[in-house]
């Protein structure tokens, strides 16, 4: 009688280790592959996109030899993306520091318009569309926003109006912006730009509700 | 009967291996499949709205008249949806300042081509978008070791897609000159 019992303990506990092995291993791949895919798709790495300070550029974004990943993250957003060869598309979610964007907060978009090259910066709720507000504005130009004598720029994201260039953010909650640059000495990798990096504005919180 | 329950052991190194594999696959599946997983495709969400080889002029962008997400009011867009079905198409347009740009998307939201403006001089763009099948039966000049362009006019094979062309928010002073250049822009059934 021991003898049985002794073997039937014996199956149960080698059925329990492969119900340990496969629920081990199901969950591995399942976590494993969801999660970096999702991963790579939503973030990407070093190999995909370009990151400078809050702004994150896919590096092949909009081109016939865009990888995979590339192609991913912009059919999962839905865009027909500028192709990354003629125009550098930034999208940031965060400020310098880190922290998400967000309407209960105003910041400032500041840095330098290089004569040579377009751009323009639009902001954007989290989902990519555009915050509906009395003064019609969603977007500043190199050639629509005021520049300081300097070269410089800067542009207000709040909430209530600022003096000069004011983008408002109403109540959208989480926000994007999107700088996008267009010059021709990057489109024909004849400029200074492709060996020293891009110059790329600062988004500064200034204060928050 | 009193059964122990097994104590958590290591994985077997075999079983580590075979899930590193796994995920391996599953994560370029999931890649590859996700452009199909979107619940809509730029392509289609535009389709609905646009006629079929015909050069449209859409309406300032904002937020009650936005085509695609993230695509803001800092360019004013022309868009033509295309299907050389029925032979091929013609895009004519000119990229008059610096900003302006000219994609090709194919459905499947790829790009097939694109330029951008040259400062200071304006920029005509004469483009044939052929069947794909007649770049594969070797009808256009690239199939048959030529060059594509042939007098001007650059070929380029797609079945059915969008061409947009943009046109950059310059200011107030030349919103009525962009919207000229851009109804200028055709796109047609036809070799011209």
């Amino acid at each position: 009688m021991s003898f049985v019992r002794h073997q039937i303990k014996k199956r149960l506990q080698a059925a329990l280790r492969v119900v340990a092995d496969w629920s081990f291993f199901t969950g591995a791949v399942l976590i494993g592959g969801f999660g970096t895919a999702w991963y790579m798709i939503d973030t990407g790495s070093a190999l995909t996109t370009a990151k400078v300070g809050p702004w994150v550029m896919w590096r092949t974004a909009g081109l016939v030899e865009a990888d995979p990943y590339t192609r991913a993250h912009f059919s999962r957003l839905g865009v027909l993306p500028i192709g990354s060869d003629v125009a550098e598309t930034y999208f940031a979610r965060t400020d310098d520091d880190g922290r998400q964007l967000h309407s209960s907060c105003d910041y400032v978009v500041e840095g330098l318009s290089p004569p040579s090259s377009w751009w323009s910066v639009t902001v954007f709720d989290a989902d990519g569309r555009l915050i509906a507000n009395p003064a019609e504005r969603t977007s500043y130009t190199s050639e629509t926003a005021a520049i300081l004598p300097n070269g410089r720029f800067s542009i207000a994201l709040a909430r209530s109006a600022n003096p000069g260039n004011w983008l408002p953010t109403g109540g959208a909650g989480r926000l994007s912006v999107v700088l996008t640059r267009m010059s021709w000495a990057v489109a024909t990798g004849t400029g200074d730009e492709q060996s020293s990096g891009p110059d790329l504005p600062k988004i500064v919180r200034k204060a928050c509700r | 009967m009193k059964i122990e329950i097994p104590r958590i052991a290591i994985p077997s190194g075999r079983l580590v291996l075979a899930a590193v594999f796994s995920i391996a696959i599953l994560h370029i599946l999931l890649t590859f499949a996700a452009p199909a997983m979107t619940a809509w495709t730029p392509y289609g969400r535009l389709a609905a709205k646009l006629p079929l080889n015909r050069m449209t002029l859409l309406p300032p962008i904002g937020p009650r008249a936005q085509p695609l997400p993230f695509v803001g009011s800092d360019f004013r867009l022309a868009m033509c949806r295309f299907d050389t079905e029925e032979g091929p198409v013609a895009l004519n347009a000119t990229l008059p300042a610096q900003g302006w740009t000219i994609s090709i998307y194919d459905a499947d939201g790829a790009t097939i081509y694109s330029a951008i403006a040259d400062p200071g001089r304006r920029v005509d763009v004469a483009l044939l978008i052929v069947p794909d099948d007649e770049r594969f039966a070797g009808l256009t000049p690239e199939a048959r070791g030529d060059s594509a362009v042939d007098s001007g006019v650059l070929r380029v094979a797609a079945t059915s897609g969008i061409a947009i062309l943009r046109a950059p928010d310059s200011g107030l002073a030349y919103r009525a000159r962009n919207e000229d250049e851009l109804k200028r822009a055709t796109c047609r059934v036809g070799r011209s």
